[in-house]
């Protein structure tokens, strides 16, 4: 389809709006508003974290035993080895959390 | 990793299962790669009827978290175990240091089946802790330097880090429950 004029300007304007829309929330991933805690040797890795609210961190297992990442606000639930989830951190708030198997495993996470 | 200080791994690990009878010459000898994944793979077995025992006679909440956290662990390590195994295409290869294993722990499940109550948990908690202990001396000091297979070192590896953390657990439930 061929388009002129200012007609074909601003649909061409509100196309290349649309593609940039599309492509935003990769760049806000880019820039840091999601995260990653690893669970590897019994730890969760980085322990405290501090993110932009709105931000996902994605909880990933690397050990053999399975965890969770368990706080009152979220719950990944059982990660097998190598298994992730992503949570979302929509709102500001301080987010203690545990691995409801074993115990003695803690993190917590500071949303700004 | 000396074959002296290797029987006396496996002397103490059968001890730890509770294995009253004589180690015999086998027992002492150096496992192969395939023995030794068959031996771990033997500990975890044990040690997850272990908890089935204890869910079926103990009303403690430790005790009982403690059984139901060993059943997941000990599983998930034998799966992985099983699953390189199968992609090594290798079949793991019995031998005496795990029949002693299993003796020893049959002769236990029968003494422990004969407790109930604060006796049955205080002997199940001070079980594991020794046998967690002595596992995870036999696995980093004699298993993991011995074995030559990269991948099932990896694994041995992953695998101690499990029972130290369940070592670390049973300390405290002895603390707790006294012993």
């Amino acid at each position: 389809m061929t388009v002129h004029g200012d007609a074909g300007s601003a649909v061409w304007t509100r196309r290349c709006l649309l593609a940039l829309l599309s492509v935003l929330p990769v760049f806000r991933s880019a820039r840091g508003d999601s995260a990653t805690v690893e669970i590897s040797r019994f730890e969760f890795a980085p322990a405290e974290l501090e993110i932009p609210a709105g931000s996902t961190v994605t909880f990933v297992n690397l050990d053999l035993a399975p965890h969770t990442a368990t706080g009152d606000a979220f719950d990944t639930g059982t990660l097998r080895k190598d298994e992730s989830k992503e949570i979302a951190f929509p709102i500001a708030g301080e987010f203690a959390y545990l691995c409801k198997f074993h115990r003695h495993m803690t993190g917590r996470i500071a949303v700004l | 990793m000396s074959r002296t200080i290797l029987a006396s791994l496996a002397l103490a690990a059968m001890m730890a299962a509770g294995c009253t009878g004589p180690a015999n010459a086998q027992d002492s000898g150096k496992l192969n790669d395939l023995e030794v994944a068959h031996a771990a793979y033997v500990a975890g077995d044990i040690d997850i009827r272990n908890a089935h025992l204890a869910l079926a006679l103990s009303d403690d909440r430790a005790v009982r978290e403690f059984a139901e956290l060993m059943i997941r662990d000990h599983e998930a390590v034998n799966d992985a175990a099983l699953a390189l195994l199968k992609k090594l295409k290798a079949e793991p290869q019995d031998n005496a240091f795990s029949q002693s294993l299993l003796k020893g722990a049959r002769d236990n499940w029968t003494k422990m089946a004969q407790l109930s109550g604060a006796a049955f948990d205080k002997s199940y908690a001070a079980n594991e802790l020794a046998y967690h202990q002595t596992v995870n001396k036999v696995v980093s000091e004699a298993f993991i330097p011995n074995v030559e297979n990269a991948e099932l070192k990896t694994l041995l590896g992953s695998a101690l880090d499990t029972f130290q953390a369940h070592e670390k657990h049973a300390e405290k439930m002895v603390a707790d429950i006294g012993s």
